[in-house]
């Protein structure tokens, strides 16, 4: 139903901040999510990477006892 | 075991600071009163000031590590510098970008160049900064050396920032003396319990970004070791 009395107005007003909130919160998930998961997929990189290479190095060094008489 | 006591430490730090982040919205949104001007948006000054407070904070950390590593010449205080100054770069970059949503239905406009916006824009830009020259050197020590001086160099931005709402003439309110807004009790609560909620969040984000460093020195140490052709 339309409204034109003054407290109809002071409501939009209300409603138009509301979302300004909602995105000042958002933003701050967002970022805070964002960095979270930046670092945590770094992180298993890393771990896979140290992992691969360990495992290649076990491999060399098992390869080269056998080689020797 | 050690290791298992440190995971055991970092999964407490994560619940207690996820948990105290989660307090902390409650009460900006059921415990906080409405304030009277500027109604419900007033809200976002809770995590705004807390997210600048945690971006200087994290900026204090950088320039103590940035000191001891030129003092000591440990990588330990170089890891400590480049994982507060990522921390910090964020949550600077959130207090900016909260700041702009505050101040569209506050003052009309969401930027103004005024000294405390003008020198918070500076900052985040010098702080990009300190992460591209890291990236751009090859060597760890000169990385490190480099990182430490302009870390150093770039904290005079803290202090500029702080005192710029009273060197010169602003329209950004005052948190301390609650010029430019009506604060009450309830509000000051809310607002000391978003700082320590977000400073623990902070200490919880450092621990792993120190842990995410170390891990990638491992990695070199092993691609080292690899490449003499040594494996014990």
């Amino acid at each position: 139903m339309p409204c034109f009395n003054s407290a109809c107005a002071k409501v939009e007003v209300d409603m138009n901040n509301l979302s300004y909130l909602v995105a000042a919160y958002g933003v701050f998930w967002g970022l805070t999510f964002a960095l979270v998961i930046s670092i945590w997929v770094r992180q298993r990189r890393l771990e896979r990477d140290i992992a691969t290479l360990a495992a290649q190095m076990e491999e060399r060094q098992k390869g080269s006892e056998q080689a020797e008489p | 075991m050690e290791k298992l006591e440190q995971d055991r430490l970092g999964i407490v730090l994560i619940g207690l600071s996820c948990g105290a982040v989660l307090v902390a919205l409650g009460m900006v949104f059921l415990y906080a009163p409405r304030e009277s001007t500027m109604g419900d948006v007033q809200r976002i000054f809770y995590f705004h000031v807390a997210s600048a407070w945690v971006g200087f904070f994290a900026f204090f950390v950088t320039f103590i590590g940035g000191i001891g590593y030129l003092a000591r010449g440990t990588r330990r205080w170089d890891i400590l510098a480049v994982s507060s100054a990522e921390i910090g770069l964020t949550f600077i970059t959130m207090a900016l970008i909260t700041g702009a949503l505050w101040a569209k239905p506050a003052w009309g406009t969401y930027w103004t160049w005024e000294p405390r916006l003008t020198i918070s824009a500076v900052q985040m830009l010098i702080y990009v900064a300190y992460v591209m020259l890291r990236t751009a050197i090859e060597s760890p020590e000169r990385k490190a050396r480099f990182a430490a001086v302009y870390g150093i160099a770039a904290f005079v931005t803290v202090p500029l920032s702080w005192f710029a709402i009273r060197w010169w003439r602003t329209i950004h309110p005052d948190v301390l003396t609650g010029e430019g807004m009506a604060i009450t009790p309830r509000m000051v609560h809310t607002l000391l319990f978003s700082i320590a909620a977000f400073t623990s969040l902070y200490v919880t984000l450092l621990r792993q970004r120190m842990r995410l460093e170390r891990t990638a020195d491992a990695l070199l140490q092993l691609r080292m070791r690899k490449g003499r052709g040594r494996y014990e």
